[in-house]
């Protein structure tokens, strides 16, 4: 929990700092900074088992109340004539009261930080290259069983290094080789939760295209290598699971009267263990237009096929590897209250998978946020 | 065929009093909305006389522009001169800068009329010369089809893309006013031979500019209202998509929510490149919009006080 708040109070202090460092004379200004909290109702049906619980309960439904809290913010600095570094964080606090459950009632608390650096610069008119470093942290406590499923903690970081040219034909291609670390945190009387514990390397390639009235569109290919230090094969000449992935996809955004983003993907997931090897496909859509009375309304769509290559009856996931296997919906109303104070009214539905391959759980709720901007 | 009738940026001029504040005003709303489709033009007209038609009328309005520039540049010099004057309590030294100020207010004028004329001329050049990249493109488009080698069809491709860098080309540069442009207020005083005529007439000049204004200033409102929907979609969505990440609840689909697909990219950066409104972040462009908004509503303002001033020294009378 100390990593967490120590990334959220780095990023909200001592940013700004940052950019005068090395005396590069940096032109700092705040992209967005926008603090937000609000209050949801939840249901979650499903009683689904998992190994990785810490505590065993039975139901087929729970709901919950949950207030949270949470802020945001990036920095931009112009540094020198064609360079130019970003630092943003990402942080809050949710509080969860859930109900429905056999044995007693349960109140999850989750805390999570975030922080991102960049840095671009432009050697010429056709090139661009940068560099990115991700800090994340999360803590769960008193994490509660299914079917309200929270991904348990984690240390993470991240880092990439990006290129990006214009070609003669006005296309711009770019690449991206990235590396991940991550670690979870297993208490003492649940140690399977280490199963997760993996190492990622990654490159992408990809191209938007010189499309006249399109909006901006992007083709992508790519390839990533993960390890999993802690999760064996039962195969005594190859002890570890190893995974290779390849990922195609394209999105597309269009800006107008509104705002409309559309991304597919297609991942193939190849391994040393047969248990995880599966063909996902996911669909994303977005759109975000002007109502009458000054409201905004965004909707959000995510949904994903999967099927497994191999029959199995042992458990196909970890839990919190359930990657590639939800389906999710969100509707966001927003209308601005005063000057730097706006209000949300949230929908949202969560259909995800459980470690036994094909059996899923749901959850749904209705959230009121108010977000606040101070202007700075 | 591609039409691009999308909205485009314009010039919009500075009043001399705020010279140099505006300067920068300038430069940034240098090429703000302008609407306008192809116009028609002979088909069998080749592509390098608007070319040169274009070019010609390019030149003649950069040189039109720096000409009035420097003569703005002058006139606020001169206003500057004027208020020592002024504080000298020299009559005659008053009396000869006030001169000199309206003069160089005169040329200012003209100028700026000149100015508006090439400007005209330019934006005018600029939609034949894309109507005929149009046409030539169509052209290549449909040789290609019917081309049977790959070596020709590879230099006909080349020859899209270069028809389509040129048509983006001049399609910024021929972007010409029509969101607005703040002529500056009419350089008029009361002189001791003015009669009631005159003065009225003098009034009604002044009149006439503030409705000018308000038209400017209703075209900002609708750009000012436009931009501030699209932002409030986009932080819309960034509300969103930060609420679903910030704990998680995206991971299982696979995290990636869609590239914001704002990124910079090669070019975006590009310290050579002129700033260009529509290149800034939305809540900058607002910001500029509401300065140049207040600008217009000063000069608005003014010009109706003025013109009252005039209307009571003709001894009364509406316009």
């Amino acid at each position: 929990m100390r990593s967490c708040v120590f990334l959220f109070l780095t990023g909200a202090l001592l940013l700004p700092g940052v950019f005068s460092w090395g005396g590069l004379e940096a032109q700092v200004t705040w992209r967005d900074m926008v603090v937000t909290g609000g209050l949801s109702s939840e249901g979650y049906q499903g009683n689904l088992p998992t190994v990785g619980q810490v505590v065993r309960d039975s139901t087929e439904f729970a709901s919950a109340v949950i207030g949270e809290f949470g802020a945001r913010g990036e920095l931009l600095a112009q540094v020198g004539e064609r360079g130019r570094a970003n630092l943003a964080f990402d942080g809050g606090l949710r509080q969860f009261s859930a109900r429905g459950f056999e044995q007693r009632d349960y109140a999850p608390r989750e805390l999570s930080g975030t922080l991102n650096l960049g840095y671009t610069y432009q050697p010429g008119a056709s090139g661009l290259l940068g560099a990115r470093l991700r800090l994340r942290g999360r803590d769960v406590a008193d994490r509660p069983p299914m079917p309200l499923f929270l991904q348990p903690g984690y240390r993470a970081a991240s880092g990439a290094i990006v290129g990006e040219i214009l070609d003669e034909e006005g296309r711009r291609w770019d690449l991206e080789v990235q590396g991940e670390w991550a670690d979870y945190l297993a208490p003492a009387f649940a140690p399977q939760i280490r199963l997760l514990d993996r190492r990622t390397t990654g490159i992408e390639v990809g191209v938007r295209p010189n499309w006249e009235r399109s909006g901006d569109v992007r083709f992508h290919i790519g390839a990533d290598l993960s390890r999993f230090p802690e999760q064996g094969t039962f195969d005594s000449s190859d002890l570890y699971r190893r995974d290779q992935a390849l990922q195609a996809g394209a999105s597309w955004t269009w800006s107008g009267p509104f705002l409309a983003q559309l991304a597919g993907e297609a991942r193939m997931n190849r391994s040393n263990s047969l248990r995880p090897e599966y063909d996902s496909g996911t669909v994303r859509a977005l759109v975000a237009a002007s109502l009458p009375v000054d409201v905004a309304v965004t909707g959000y769509v995510a949904l994903t096929g999967k099927r497994y290559r191999h029959p199995t009856d042992f458990a196909r996931l970890i839990p919190g590897e359930e990657a590639n296997s939800a389906s999710q919906a969100y509707l966001s109303l927003n209308r601005a209250l005063a000057g730097n104070l706006d209000g949300t009214v949230r929908l949202n539905w969560t259909r995800a998978e459980t470690e036994i391959g094909g059996q899923y759980f749901q959850r749904f709720g209705v959230s009121v946020f108010l977000n606040y901007r101070p202007g700075f | 065929m591609r039409r691009r009738d999308g909205p485009r940026l314009g010039r919009i001029g500075r009043h001399p009093r705020w010279g140099g504040g505006l300067a920068v005003l300038y430069l940034l709303l240098a090429v703000l909305v302008a609407m306008g489709g192809a116009g028609e033009v002979a088909a069998q007209d080749p592509l390098e006389s608007y070319e040169t038609r274009y070019e010609e009328a390019l030149e003649r309005y950069v040189e039109a522009l720096e000409v009035r520039d420097a003569a703005l540049r002058e006139h606020d010099i001169l206003m500057d001169r004027q208020e020592d004057a002024r504080r000298s309590r020299d009559e005659d030294r008053a009396r000869e800068a006030m001169r000199r100020v309206h003069d160089q207010g005169v040329q200012v004028m003209l100028l700026d009329q000149q100015l508006r004329r090439v400007a005209a001329d330019l934006q005018s050049a600029g939609q034949e010369y894309l109507a005929a990249l149009e046409r030539r493109e169509d052209e290549l488009l449909d040789a290609i089809e019917d081309a049977f080698l790959p070596t020709t069809r590879l230099r006909l491709d080349r020859e899209i893309s270069e028809i389509r860098a040129r048509y983006r080309e001049v399609e910024r540069q021929s972007g010409a006013p029509s969101l607005g442009e703040l002529r500056p207020l009419p350089d008029v005083v009361v002189d001791r031979r003015d009669g009631p005529e005159e003065l009225r007439g003098k009034a009604g000049m002044l009149e006439n500019r503030a409705a000018e204004y308000d038209s400017v200033i209703a075209g900002l409102e609708r750009e000012i209202a436009t931009r501030e929907r699209r932002i409030q979609q986009e932080r819309s969505r960034e509300d969103l998509m930060a609420g679903i990440s910030r704990f998680d609840d995206d991971a299982l689909t696979g995290g990636g929510l869609l590239r914001p697909g704002d990124s910079d990219g090669p070019g975006d950066l590009d310290p050579q490149v002129p700033v260009n409104l529509a290149d800034l972040p939305l809540t900058d462009q607002v910001v500029l919009l509401r300065d140049y908004l207040g600008v217009a509503q000063e000069m608005r303002d003014e010009a109706l006080a003025l013109a009252r001033v005039f209307r009571e020294r003709a001894g009364g009378g509406g316009p």
